[in-house]
């Protein structure tokens, strides 16, 4: 084979334009993730005639639907969640390729129909065909599944070939360290873990992606990235919605578990590790668990405690009245759930000693932003901080992931006029602005990474493990408070008091970020 | 008959106050609760359209058409250089400006760009590298887009200009399949007719990268490629890319191909675009057939497992796409 061990007819293609023949089956096939993400994604990527030319759909789920009615929901979910227009003719391709398949995630007699489905296309087309199993169901069935898959033989098929059947978990994987260790267990037992796909969309977004080349492609950050001129580093994941219908689920989770444990401390690795050797997916994914790892263990209970929850109460979002936590459907009165949670960690290595990372994610929050703010030192006072009349700000870069992906920058200037006076700045870099706004969803890019083999944005199994061994103690010393120490904060606002407090104590702020 | 520098949108001016006007341009305040446009205003690069003397008006309305749909993906500040007899002698440069906002789905959903076009006297090109060089963004990549230009003057004339562009794109189809071998530095130069049939590679690579590459060699005898009129440029680009893939087959599975070169022929009568042909000593067959204007292609035959016959998406990229294609991604 030539290098890289492509076939020499895909030279000059891109490895994204090289996707083997593949049937992608989606467990949970009725549900919301469904219609409003996967089978968007797979259709425009078909749009970009990214899709191999033998591409099959099977929706399963428990619920009997023919095959025409699965199409004409998925072909209504598109017309609502596409972010291109339908063409009659790609879509119409795409929906002569797509059934459904029905069964009970804990019955083998469904899977055995999948795997007759799934030959009959290998049959019709005379080819072997990959499989992408994407498992979207209630975390519940999860193992249930994985198990099925393995014990009628689909895990295995194609085995130790280019074709090897793949697996793609949505989160959450586990909801403590103990239940995270039992579903790799499973997993692995019927998987190799080059075969599995543990998805956070958030790694499929552009600036997530972006954020290995701000750090690593340009000279001028790598040499700041570090204990001596970074002051702290905030992450900031927050809605501006509540639980809504979701509150039964909500509820058994908990905003640690439901953004901490996945999208933020994905964050926080790409941001705090340190440079991989090459971008290959294990280089990458080795750094992240080892940034993971360093994170020294959290203070909870004392008055030095590192973490902090809350719930939101009554308040005003978008200018409308809206209902406490407690007041929301499928909240039972006694929940001791939080819908806010921050936290202040400590790395113990070389790079970070002493720098404060703050992390905070909340519902109900004045506004919907995901970002990470480096927080730099603040220079020397001998010239320009002596006086009143100097603003100096401290340098701060924020890689904003949504909504407006982007990055910028803030810095002092002098205001124009014959008296030196100062004033922060900001630089902006926007990447509708710069680049068009009609970019990939995270979710096509990360689909069709599994499909072509590439596990770099995905999670390791032990990367899911070394994250809720900083996340399960917290949760443990919560369990055993009961409500005890449960902060309010009100909805529309910024988060606690609380929350405020644990930053004091180091003489930061949390960032409000604005529009 | 209109000249080509006339109908090339824009105001014309003074090529001396062609800066300072842009710069005015964008200061204009914001209304009361939007944004000025000066916050849109996010170029990413610069980009060149040298237009040889032969170019006509009708080609350089279409060329402006992709320049401006390419810019709204990809916002740049655009030099048009367009050869312009002079009628007076003091006055060997001319100068025009265009502006765009291209609003999409949103207020904050805005992309701005700039389009300069510089009419310049044939016989004073010298002019030329120092004039644009003060129309470019400054620490930008520029990329440089030729058509109709000799290569001989690529070679002398503009070959020091030419060489601070990051990456250079023609098309074989309008300057000719023998362009980039007249070119003293090929290298950097991109073909727009291999970028334009990225689909068709691609259908063809992805089938065919399901067979063994021995398997595709072994035995064969002969490949034909036949193309429309039409597309015979793109063609000559198509059977090369199939050669080199060919050739490679050959070299891992440790055959030798009993030809040199994919043959190109023009198609005779109503037929598709292009008819890809595989011939083998044995009973195996392989073709490809494909007609760009239904966006549709079968490829059929007979190899190890027996008959097949695929129906397939094939398509050629929107101008656009295609110098996107050129400019960033063609290997």
């Amino acid at each position: 084979m030539p290098s890289e061990n492509r076939h020499p007819f895909l030279q000059g293609l891109s490895k994204h334009r090289g996707a083997p023949p593949t049937v992608v089956v989606i467990f949970g096939a009725s549900g919301d993730l469904t219609a409003r993400k996967l089978v968007p994604a797979i259709y425009n990527l078909a749009l970009d005639n990214l899709l191999p030319s033998d591409f099959f759909l099977i929706g399963f789920g428990r619920k009997p639907i023919p095959n025409n009615e699965f199409r004409e929901l998925a072909e209504e979910s598109l017309k609502e969640f596409s972010r291109r227009e339908v063409d009659e003719q790609i879509w119409g391709r795409l929906r002569s390729n797509t059934c459904y398949v029905d069964g009970l995630y804990d019955d083998a007699v469904g899977y055995y129909k999948l795997k007759d489905q799934i030959e009959a296309y290998e049959k019709e087309i005379g080819r072997d065909l990959q499989v992408l199993f994407y498992i979207s169901t209630p975390p519940g069935v999860f193992r249930d599944v994985v198990s099925h898959l393995g014990n009628c033989g689909l895990a295995a098929k194609h085995l130790q070939t280019p074709l090897a059947s793949k697996v793609v978990i949505e989160k959450p994987f586990g909801k403590d360290l103990e239940s995270a260790r039992a579903l790799n267990a499973t997993i692995n037992k019927h998987f190799e873990e080059s075969q599995i796909y543990r998805i956070d969309h958030y790694l499929g977004k552009e600036t997530v992606q972006d954020l290995l080349v701000q750090r690593f492609a340009n000279s001028i950050f790598e040499p700041l990235w570090n204990r001596n001129f970074v002051e702290c580093v905030q992450i900031t994941v927050s809605e501006d919605l509540g639980v809504g219908s979701r509150g039964g689920y909500y509820d058994t989770s908990g905003a640690l578990r439901d953004m901490i444990q996945n999208h933020t401390m994905q964050l926080l690795s790409l941001t705090a590790m340190e440079p991989p050797v090459s971008l290959d997916p294990e280089s990458i994914r080795d750094e992240k668990v080892k940034l993971l790892k360093a994170i020294q263990p959290l203070e909870l209970g004392s008055k030095n405690t590192d973490v902090v929850r809350a719930r939101y109460s009554e308040g005003l979002v978008g200018g409308k009245k809206v209902p406490p936590y407690l007041d929301e459907s499928g909240i039972p009165d006694d929940s001791s759930t939080e819908t806010y949670a921050a936290l202040r960690l400590s790395i113990n290595n070389w790079r970070w000693e002493g720098v404060p990372f703050y992390l905070r994610s909340g519902k109900r929050m004045a506004r919907r932003v995901s970002e990470i703010a480096i927080q730099f030192k603040t220079p020397p006072g001998i010239l320009f901080s002596n006086n009143n009349a100097f603003d100096l700000s401290a340098n701060t870069m924020v890689i904003q992931i949504q909504p407006d992906e982007g990055v910028s920058l803030v810095m002092n200037s002098k205001i124009p006029g014959l008296e030196t006076r100062t004033q922060p700045v900001r630089m902006n870099f926007r990447y509708k602005t710069t680049y068009g706004s009609n970019t990939p969803e995270a979710y096509e890019r990360l689909i069709l990474d599994a499909m072509i083999g590439d596990n770099t944005l995905f999670i390791r199994g032990d990367e899911t493990e070394a994250s809720w061994k900083i996340i399960t103690p917290i949760l443990d010393f919560w369990k055993s408070c009961g409500n005890q120490g449960m902060a309010e904060y009100q909805s529309g606002s910024w988060g606690p008091l609380d929350s405020d407090q644990l930053l004091w104590k180091n003489n930061h702020q949390w960032r409000k970020p604005g529009p | 008959m209109a000249s080509v520098f006339s109908v090339i949108p824009g105001i014309e001016l003074p090529v001396s106050e062609v800066v300072s006007t842009m710069a005015k341009m964008w200061e204009s305040e914001p209304v009361k609760g939007s944004v000025a446009p000066s916050e849109f205003r996010a170029s990413q690069m610069n980009l060149i359209l040298h237009l040889g003397y032969g170019t006509t008006p009708e080609e350089a309305k279409d060329l402006f058409k992709t320049l401006n749909e390419f810019a709204h993906s990809y916002p740049s500040r655009i030099i048009i250089l367009c050869p312009t007899p002079s009628e007076n002698p003091d006055t060997l440069l001319t100068g025009k400006l265009y502006s765009e906002c291209y609003i999409g789905r949103s207020r904050r959903d805005m992309r701005c760009c700039e389009v300069l076009t510089l009419g310049y006297d044939i016989n004073a090109p010298k002019y030329l590298e120092n004039q644009v060089s003060v129309w470019l963004e400054s620490d930008l990549p520029t990329y440089y887009w030729t058509h109709r230009l000799p290569a001989e003057r690529i070679n002398t004339i503009y070959k020091n200009f030419i060489s601070l562009c990051k990456r250079k794109v023609y098309d074989s189809s309008i300057d000719g399949r023998g362009f980039h071998s007249q070119l003293d530095d090929p290298a950097g130069f991109r073909d727009l007719s291999y970028a334009r049939l990225l689909p068709v590679r691609q259908t063809i690579g992805q089938v065919l990268s399901g067979f063994e590459p021995s398997n595709l060699v072994n035995q064969l005898v002969s490949a034909t490629l036949k193309c429309s009129k039409k597309y015979f440029s793109e063609g000559g680009a198509l059977s090369h890319w199939i050669f080199n893939c060919l050739k490679e087959c050959a070299a891992v599975s440790g055959h030798q191909l009993p030809f040199c070169e994919v043959l190109v022929e023009i198609a005779e009568g109503e037929g598709g675009d292009f008819d890809l042909q595989f011939e083998y000593s044995d009973n195996r067959s392989l073709r490809f057939e494909s007609q760009i204007s239904s966006g549709t292609a079968t490829l059929s035959g007979c190899m190890e497992r027996g008959g097949f016959s695929y129906v397939l998406r094939s398509g050629i990229l929107s101008p656009e796409a295609t110098l996107a294609e050129a400019i960033f991604f063609n290997n």
